[in-house]
């Protein structure tokens, strides 16, 4: 076999698949050798000739995140850590797609929308030029319009967690809009959790009245009655409302942890974001056990991994933003 | 896209117009999406190189003026980027050997015949060497003998056997052949 097929053959052997680490750094190091670098080149060239590829939803939303890193502008970022903002900005996918469906020349939305992000370790405070009041959770995003004047209703882009306490207008509704679900309140205390690569979405009320709607289900929209939870689990496609323990729910707002039958991964997840570390774990050891844990919001990472290693045994290692569990 | 507007729409985003970008996003960016992550098989990895290379591309957009085609001007830089990114992960990973070993016996059978293939084609390559660069080679990647001793055995000095092994390494560059042979055996 001639040196260009063999080359061909064995590429596309390889391309669009999905192999093991190894195997693709195996694949890499024969690419980026010395030997063959023509031929080789030759037949990425006629690989890059036949990929053909329609532009997607994702395409607009990567548009909506490459505009903002080309042209910054005086919004109120807090962090581009790309990979975790990436993962957050998956919401505006709505925004772009309704741009592009509309087929007009694309120009900026008319609605001047800014966007705040909080990283993880961190939480927000901010009131919105209607002087409702949100308070944003670590490692959460939220697009909301510079100003409500020229439209009909208030509504507001969330990933991740937020508590709203929202001012009274009858006139023109607050919609707190997620993946999976939207909020219209009808003037309230209340929080939204609806974070990327959490199983469920859940909306939980303090005060005053909501109307919970499921987005692409068959799922009629709910009203939910003070210190009422609803959960949306993804997976099931269905929805739960419980009575929650509103005094319990309060003191999470304000920075304790509180963990009530909860899997170790989910007490992995919440640590991580409190503190912003990675925690490395081995997922399966602890599959099955349920929790109950309280941590008040002056406990270090370290306090509260040491009060896991008396309850539960764990061993652990910091190192500086990554903790080692086994 | 057509030449003649492609033509047009570059010259407007080399004079800054954004909008004029955007319609080249639209147009290549899944293009140039699915042929890194062709490559590299990793999206969100993918996602990264393109939204960098789209921004470079923008930071860089005077440039564009000069360009006759875009499309082989992007995938000369996406070739660039692959390799770049082979040459970071190779270096990365270091301790692939062992780890090689571990899971050879769960990777699917497709990816074994790929594997087969790769070696196949380095065999080749090391025996288009010349037969003393081979042989040392052989002797030194998968024998594991030193340059010393592979001098004693051969009877040459130890100078003249690095100058060997430079030469097949420079052919066979960060191929490690020996990772290869664990793997399908």
């Amino acid at each position: 076999m001639r040196n260009h097929e063999r080359i061909k053959q064995l590429i596309g052997l390889y391309f669009g698949k999905k192999f093991s680490l190894n195997t693709c750094i195996l694949f890499g190091r024969w690419l980026i050798a010395e030997d063959g670098k023509v031929p080789k080149s030759k037949v990425l060239e006629e690989i890059w000739r036949q990929t053909s590829t329609k532009s997607t939803k994702e395409t607009s939303r990567d548009w909506m995140e490459l505009q903002n890193r080309i042209k910054p502008k005086p919004s109120v970022l807090h962090s581009l850590r790309w990979i975790k903002y990436a993962a957050a900005i998956g919401l505006i996918i709505t925004i772009g797609a309704t741009i592009w469906i509309t087929g007009r020349t694309p120009v900026s939305p008319t609605i001047k929308m800014a966007e705040i992000f909080v990283p993880y370790g961190d939480s927000q405070s901010i009131i919105l030029p209607d002087s409702s009041e949100i308070m944003l959770n670590a490692g959460s995003l939220l697009v909301y319009p510079v100003s409500f004047e020229n439209s009909l209703s208030r509504t507001v882009y969330l990933t991740g967690e937020a508590s709203f306490s929202v001012r009274k207008n009858p006139e023109k509704p607050f919609i707190v809009e997620t993946n999976h679900m939207s909020v219209r309140v009808l003037g309230t205390i209340f929080t939204v959790k609806s974070y990327p690569g959490d199983t469920c979405t859940t909306a939980t009320l303090e005060e005053g009245s909501v109307l919970v709607k499921v987005k692409e289900t068959d799922i009629e929209a709910v009203i939910l009655k003070p210190e009422q939870q609803l959960v949306y689990s993804h997976k099931s496609n269905s929805i739960n409302i419980m009575n929650i323990d509103i005094e319990l729910f309060q003191l999470k707002k304000t920075g304790y942890l509180i963990f009530e039958n909860s899997s170790f991964n989910e007490l992995m997840i919440a640590l991580e974001r409190k503190f912003n570390v990675t925690i490395q774990y081995n997922s399966q050891k602890h599959a099955g056990d349920y929790y109950n844990i309280k941590f008040s919001p002056e406990e270090s990472l370290e306090d509260a991994l040491r009060v896991l290693e008396q309850l539960i045994g764990i061993h652990f290692k910091i190192d500086k933003k990554t903790v080692i569990i086994n | 896209m057509e030449l003649f507007e492609e033509q047009k729409i570059l010259q407007e985003i080399a004079s800054g117009k954004i909008e004029a970008f955007e319609q080249l996003f639209i147009v290549y960016q899944p293009k140039l999406l699915s042929f890194l992550t062709g490559l590299t098989h990793d999206k969100e990895i993918s996602r990264d190189m393109a939204q960098d290379l789209f921004v470079s591309l923008w930071n860089n957009r005077k440039r564009l003026n000069h360009i006759q085609s875009f499309s082989p001007y992007l995938f000369r830089m996406a070739r660039y980027t692959v390799y770049d990114y082979f040459d970071h992960l190779v270096v990365s990973q270091k301790y692939t050997n062992e780890y090689l070993k571990e899971n050879s016996e769960f990777i699917s059978e497709e990816e074994k015949l790929f594997v087969r293939e790769l070696q196949e084609i380095i065999n080749i390559t090391v025996s288009n060497m010349s037969p003393q660069q081979s042989r040392i080679y052989r002797m030194s990647r998968e024998d594991g003998l030193s340059n010393g001793e592979i001098a004693t055995i051969l009877g040459i000095s130890k100078r003249t056997v690095e100058n060997h092994l430079t030469a097949a390494l420079s052919i066979l560059r960060k191929v490690i052949y020996l990772l290869l042979i664990s793997l399908s055996s």
